[in-house]
């Protein structure tokens, strides 16, 4: 027998679903499950304070599904959101991602902020040679800087992520196995603005991969499937993997697993106060660093 | 049993040796991927694991895990 729609069956409409939660027990129809997630996304906004309608927003978009659906919902829920994109000059892979971006940019009418990086320092890949730092954590280090800059630059009051709840999952599972404190302390849907950090929010940390990409099956919404060449062998998909079985095992651990700690034992370890230096300001830049010289002024001298 | 879809943005060509009817979840288990982890687009539409494929098919899978 085909599950029915929870929602259309309580208006005592009869309509098939096609969308099972099994981690909440819901089936849902295409509708619903649409309205359902714009939903949770607006709702994870209002419980965590991320930001109002009033605030302007800069969603970092990378081309792929959760920042463009990000910035897609956000705009439908009303609130002012433009993007921003680094083209890291990926060859093969950063002239793809761009155009989903600018699509989008164009679906919703709203700006897309472009950092060149080719015209800023040089392609990550160049970068990395030369610093002898591997790319993603050259890719992690960039992509910071350069939306906290572009955001104050342009006078955003708030940065917005697509981090989604098994991107969270992840990072949680690597900093608790390998009992990383300090990050396990930092690790919140929101990060408040200080000292030149501009505030940081992820408003789709209760939304899982699978419902984020069924939620652009369903708009149409085109993004980039190929994976970033770069990203072969990386430890966050391997740890998604590993976490992907966990579930098939124990049914809603991962939103268990976040929610639970961000409940009980985030709290706890904010008790635990490890006084470290504040940010002070890049001798080159003027950029928050926590060193004389920011990372990206680092590397620029280097290269 | 020979199927041709869209994986990743490219078409890649499965071979099912020994078996007459694939499902959906056939299709997933040989690209090493769960129904917690991809879905598959037939024919413009959602499928559910236990559904069986044609041979004139149009189908994509799509992997839901990103990073890096």
């Amino acid at each position: 027998m085909l599950a029915k729609c929870k929602i259309c069956k309580d208006k005592g409409v009869d309509k098939q679903a096609l969308v099972m939660l099994t981690t909440y027990k819901l089936n849902l129809c295409i509708d619903h499950f649409i309205s359902w997630l714009e939903k949770r996304t607006d709702e994870t906004i209002k419980k965590f304070k991320m930001f109002g309608k009033k605030e302007k927003i800069l969603v970092a978009v990378s081309g792929g599904k959760d920042s463009l659906n990000l910035w897609y919902i956000l705009n439908k829920l009303g609130y002012i959101a433009d993007g921003f994109y680094v083209d890291l000059g990926i060859e093969g892979y950063s002239d793809k991602s761009k155009i989903f971006a600018q699509n989008m940019a164009e679906k919703i009418n709203r700006n897309l902020l472009v950092v060149d990086m080719k015209k800023e320092i040089s392609d990550i890949i160049s970068i990395s040679k030369k610093s002898k730092r591997p790319v993603c954590s050259i890719c992690g280090t960039i992509k910071r800087y350069y939306f906290n800059k572009t955001a104050k630059d342009y006078g955003y009051d708030i940065l917005a992520t697509g981090h989604n709840l098994d991107d969270e999952v992840g990072v949680l599972f690597g900093n608790t196995i390998n009992w990383k404190v300090d990050y396990l302390k930092r690790q919140y849907p929101v990060l408040e603005g200080k000292k030149g950090f501009i505030k940081k929010v992820k408003p789709f940390c209760r939304i899982s991969e699978k419902e984020s990409a069924m939620y652009s099956f369903f708009n149409k919404i085109d993004y980039i499937k190929k994976e970033c060449p770069k990203s072969k062998g990386a430890t966050s998909i391997k740890n998604k993997q590993i976490i992907a079985q966990i579930e098939e095992n124990i049914l809603a651990f991962k939103i268990r697993f976040y929610i639970d700690f961000l409940t009980y034992m985030h709290p706890l370890l904010q008790n635990e106060i490890i006084h470290k230096d504040e940010p002070t300001n890049c001798s080159v830049c003027g950029e928050p660093s926590f060193n004389n010289i920011c990372s990206v002024c680092g590397l620029k001298e280097k290269l | 049993m020979q199927i041709t879809l869209r994986y990743r943005d490219e078409d890649i060509t499965l071979n099912f040796e020994n078996k007459e009817v694939i499902k959906v979840s056939d299709i997933l288990k040989k690209l090493k991927l769960t129904d917690k982890t991809a879905f598959v687009v037939r024919n413009g539409e959602i499928s559910q694991p236990h559904e069986n494929i044609k041979g004139d098919d149009n189908i994509e899978v799509i992997s839901v895990i990103s990073g890096g």
